[in-house]
């Protein structure tokens, strides 16, 4: 089924939506990506840019841990000290710096000879060697006896450029630690620290550094991966989800002495929320537009529609019969037009009216008048005649006699013409009996078959077997058929039939007038119970509607066929009593 | 004791002190029992206060008369004089006599090869606790227990290092309580050594020390200097005075650049650190301290047993009450280990001892603080902070400033955890 819009405002609206959603929307989305890409763009530089730093700082930390320490070396080696003396310095060294967990100075057969804790040195001479800082060797990382990780710093020891021990420290990872731990993005990006292979060294993350003193190797690190085929010290992002299944920003840099690297890891969710909220911002920005420009739409839809809606309701009610409605449309376009046309239409429409009512009077009163002359004429002159003959004295009695009688029945007939004018006026009650049909109807064509002959037509009743039983009230009832008939008899030609037929049809009481007359067209059939309404060249058209009033208030109905030159036909139906006691009262 | 240094009950329900003061009742719980279920009756509560009150007391027990069960829940201690550090030495463990481990409190132990095994007490008179079994697992460097608690391995600790405090701070997974303590770090000196001899040196001892920067450097700024054996937060500690501030050209005066001794420690890097600060400081007013590290074990033995050292640096319990400093520094004290003895100091503590009302308990603390200033029987150094790590997992109530051993009764698993387990 088609979508159908019906109001012109809201036409209007969606055109106007319609005209302002594809642009908004192409915009949207070109913004809405050109965000993404600029956002990601820019965390993805910021972070590399904390990463850099981070390992730099890193770098230069170690750098400069390593310097410390030689530095010592300078202070205890070839300066003449005395054991107690260098003792005292190393000690000295290790309380206000911590850097290191220990120092300890051995001597060529690397025996230790000074060191800053008071009990046997945790450290030993290295064996072998990850990287140098100007002559200061850093050991690989290994676990200690904590099973955390450590390394230590060791420097060759001259005197008189003879090589003469080594100074070696412990270096406090934990203490760079703090460094890490500092290094933070937002509220859930940490940093952490890996070797080249894999060993985790520090992890800002509090809740990451079991990871740390688990010894958990990283080298499923994406970043770790991608890092390790690495020439350039350029830093590296990628997005990748860790062990709970969250989504991340990792960014890694390279300490550039040492081969680590570090990691940057950020939540995606926190890296692009800002992106988040201006996406959502846009969104509802573009939504707010579109609301409205469908608003506006519908707005100026309805005001330029308002002075329609006018006269549709003006002409509704004209339609209805509400002639003095006029319309109020001050525009001065053609809508201020159309309402003064409409209006002057409307004033025309009532005098047309009055004419028509007028003219229908004089009409009705000449139909009228015509119908009394019609119907009371020949009663008339019939008394009258009658009335002359029976004055005259030359009348025998027999004449008289049927003048007499002929002076009742036209005084009669008057009688029942001005009744059913009072009728029509006043309409008389009806007094319910029970009946037989059968009965009322033999009466009325046994009445009615003198006047059929006179005018050669044959009228004839074909009678149900049984009494025919209806509440009804035999004198109206009576008037009914006699219109009927009298009907069927003025419009059959001589030589015409008109035939009653009683019969009972399921639980009522049917009553046919047919007749073989001229019939009635059919367009005047749907008023031919109206009053004043007939198909005689003359009469006032009471008959049938006085017949239709009298059968509904017996609650019965009556119907009519017709065909033009081939006959009428008049049903009546009536609620049968079927029960003893109105048979009983009806026989 | 409380943290004021008042005594709070715990076994005893009540006390009443006779109106002479030389008479003390004690009212026991009525429901208190052995983990072996016998109940700790009067007669056996007396019976371990009897044992246990001559070695707390000293010669001071001679101001007990006697100590009896009067009724099957009171204890009556007699007292030929009347004292206050009678109620402030019955801060004692309840063992029942002949069996060390089985006590009163809400957890049994069992002790293991490597750990001690901790059992909730089912009729512990103040109900029985939600945990129902802890082990409790030494290990041979703070550092090495804090690895372990960070692999997620241990639940608590009861000592974090105070260098990776920083560490776990931000942990969603473990929660950090700090507390002073009221042992503070002392080097007590043993009187039999001629160097010590002299009141002026040990004062200038004193005033060598830079406690700020000592707590900076060696209890990584953790700590509150300590100018003198009273606990800064009992009732009658007044701050009247500005005691051992750090003066080092005074020290140098009155050491005249002649001492030299050697200090011996527990084995473990806070001590270290503190050890080699201390050196520093008094290297740097002429005084040659040699440090040594010595094993717990030895360290006792060489200490309480032997009077072997010249110095000893340690966490010595000063606190929370006075009784604890007449212990150490009384002539007569039970662990006065460096034989001290100043008639000023005596005097003070003596009259603290027969303190009549709190008026003159207070103004003889001030004597004490101030014969002590003039005549130090140790290097007073700093009331150190204790740091202890607790897992999420659990919720202990912790009174702020107090031990978490303290909460354990009551601690239980987090709503979390007891939801999981559902």
């Amino acid at each position: 089924m088609a979508f159908r819009i019906r109001h012109i405002s809201t036409r209007f609206a969606l055109l106007l939506a319609a005209a302002a959603v594809v642009p908004l929307v192409a915009y949207g989305a070109v913004s809405l990506l050109s965000l993404q890409r600029g956002t990601r763009e820019s965390v993805v530089a910021g972070n590399s840019n904390v990463a850099t730093r981070a390992a730099t700082e890193i770098g230069r930390y170690i750098s400069n841990s390593a310097t410390l320490l030689k530095a010592l070396a300078a202070e205890v080696q070839d300066t003449g000290l005395d054991r107690v003396q260098q003792d005292r310095i190393v000690k000295k060294y290790v309380l206000q710096l911590h850097e290191f967990h220990e120092v300890t100075m051995f001597d060529e057969h690397g025996v230790p000879v000074v060191s800053s804790g008071a009990g046997h040195p945790r450290v030993d001479v290295p064996k072998d060697t990850l990287v140098s800082f100007d002559d200061v060797a850093m050991s690989p990382i290994r676990l200690d006896e904590d099973q955390l990780p450590t390394t230590t710093f060791a420097i060759r020891l001259m005197r008189l450029n003879q090589p003469a021990g080594w100074l070696v420290g412990e270096f406090s990872l934990e203490e760079m630690w703090r460094m890490v731990d500092q290094i933070r993005i937002g509220d859930h990006g940490f940093a952490m620290v890996v070797t080249p292979s894999g060993a985790l060294v520090a992890h800002g993350d509090p809740d990451k550094k079991a990871l740390v003193a688990q010894a958990r190797s990283m080298s499923a690190n994406a970043l770790v991966q991608e890092m390790r085929g690495r020439t350039d010290r350029a830093p590296v992002s990628k997005e990748y989800k860790d062990e709970d299944g969250r989504s991340l920003l990792g960014v890694a840099a390279s300490i550039a002495p040492l081969g680590w690297t570090v990691i940057v890891e950020q939540p995606t969710s926190e890296a692009y929320a800002s992106a988040t909220v201006l996406q959502r911002q846009l969104v509802v920005a573009i939504s707010i537009a579109l609301l409205g420009m469908v608003s506006v739409g519908y707005l100026f839809g309805r005001t330029f529609i308002n002075p329609i809606l006018k006269l549709k309701r003006a002409t509704q009610g004209v339609a209805s019969g509400q002639l003095a409605t006029r319309v109020d449309i001050q525009t001065r376009d053609e809508f201020g037009d159309l309402g003064d046309a409409f209006n002057t239409m409307a004033n025309r429409l009532v005098e047309l009216q009055e004419d028509v009512k007028r003219q229908e009077r004089q009409a009705m009163f000449g139909r009228v008048a015509a119908g009394l002359v019609h119907d009371l004429l020949h009663p008339i002159q019939n008394v009258g005649n009658n009335a002359r003959l029976l004055m005259r004295d030359d009348a025998d009695a027999e004449a008289r006699a049927e003048s007499g009688r002929i002076v009742d029945r036209e005084l009669t007939t008057i009688k029942r013409f001005l009744d059913d004018l009072h009728n029509i006026v006043k309409p008389k009650p009806i007094e319910r009996f029970a009946m037989d049909v059968n009965g009322a109807v033999a009466e009325i064509i046994e009445s009615m078959r003198t006047e059929g002959e006179r005018n050669g037509i044959a009228v004839e009743a074909r009678y149900a077997d049984g009494p025919l039983v209806i509440e009804g009230d035999r004198f109206a009832l009576g008037r009914v058929f006699r219109n009927l008939v009298t009907n069927a008899i003025q419009a059959t030609e001589a030589g015409g039939q008109v035939t009653v037929t009683t019969s009972r049809v399921g639980d009522r009481v049917e009553i046919r007038v047919t007749d073989t007359g001229s019939g009635i067209p059919p367009e005047r059939l749907q008023s031919i119970f109206d009053e004043f309404v007939t198909t005689k060249r003359r009469g006032l058209g009471l008959g049938l509607a006085i017949t239709k009033r009298i059968v509904e208030q017996l609650d019965g109905t009556i119907g009519v066929e017709s065909a033009v030159g081939r006959g009428t036909s008049f049903t009546m139906r009536f609620p049968a009593r079927d029960d003893r006691a109105a048979q009983a009262a009806a026989s | 004791m409380g943290r004021d240094g008042r005594p709070v009950p715990v076994v005893a329900e009540s006390w009443y002190i006779a109106q002479d003061g030389r008479s003390l009742r004690i009212r026991l719980r009525p429901n208190v029992k052995f983990h072996d279920g016998t109940a700790a009756t009067s007669a056996i509560i007396g019976q371990i206060v009897q044992s246990q009150l001559p070695h707390l007391l000293g010669s001071a027990f001679a101001d007990v008369e006697g100590i009896r069960a009067v009724s099957e829940t009171e204890v009556e201690i007699a007292q030929k004089r009347a004292s206050p550090f009678l109620v402030e030495s019955l801060d004692i463990p309840i063992a029942k006599p002949g069996a060390a481990d089985i006590g009163t409190g809400p957890f049994s132990a069992v002790r293991g090869p490597n750990s001690i095994e901790m059992t909730a007490n089912e009729a512990y008179y103040q109900g029985r606790p939600s945990i129902q079994r802890i082990v409790m697992r030494g290990y041979p460097t703070v550092r090495a227990a804090w690895a372990d608690m960070l692999r997620g391995k241990v639940d608590m600790l009861y000592e974090v290092g105070l260098d990776a405090l920083d560490s776990l701070q931000g942990s969603s997974k473990v929660s950090i309580y700090t507390f002073t303590r009221s042992r503070p770090y002392v080097i007590v000196l043993n009187m039999r050594r001629p160097v010590f001899r002299s009141a002026e040196v040990r004062r200038g001892l004193n005033l060598a020390i830079d406690r700020p920067r000592l707590i900076r450097e060696a209890l990584y700024n953790h700590g509150t200097p300590a100018d003198g054996p009273v606990w800064p937060h009992h009732w009658a500690y007044k701050q009247t005075f500005s005691a051992f501030q750090f003066d080092p050209s005074s020290a140098a005066k009155s050491l005249k650049g002649h001492v030299a001794f050697t200090c011996i420690f527990p084995e473990g890097a806070l001590y270290e650190r503190l050890a080699l600060g201390v050196q520093q400081a008094l290297a740097a007013v002429g005084v040659k301290m040699d440090v040594e590290a010595v094993p717990l074990t030895d360290l006792s033995d060489r200490v309480r047993k032997r009077g072997d050292f010249d110095a000893v640096l340690f966490d010595a319990q000063l606190g929370p009450n006075l009784f604890r400093p007449y212990q150490w520094f009384h002539s007569n004290g039970p662990s006065n280990y460096g034989a001290f003895s100043s008639p000023t100091v005596d005097a003070a503590l003596d009259t603290i001892r027969y303190a009549i009302d709190d008026g003159e308990y207070a103004s003889q603390v001030l004597a004490f603080q101030q014969a002590i200033i003039e005549d130090p029987p140790a290097i007073f150094l700093a009331w150190g902070d204790r740091a202890q790590a607790v897992s999420r997992r659990f919720e202990v109530p912790v009174e702020p400033g107090r031990d978490v051993i303290g909460g354990l009764r009551l601690a239980k698993l987090a709503p979390e955890q007891r939801a999981s387990r559902n």
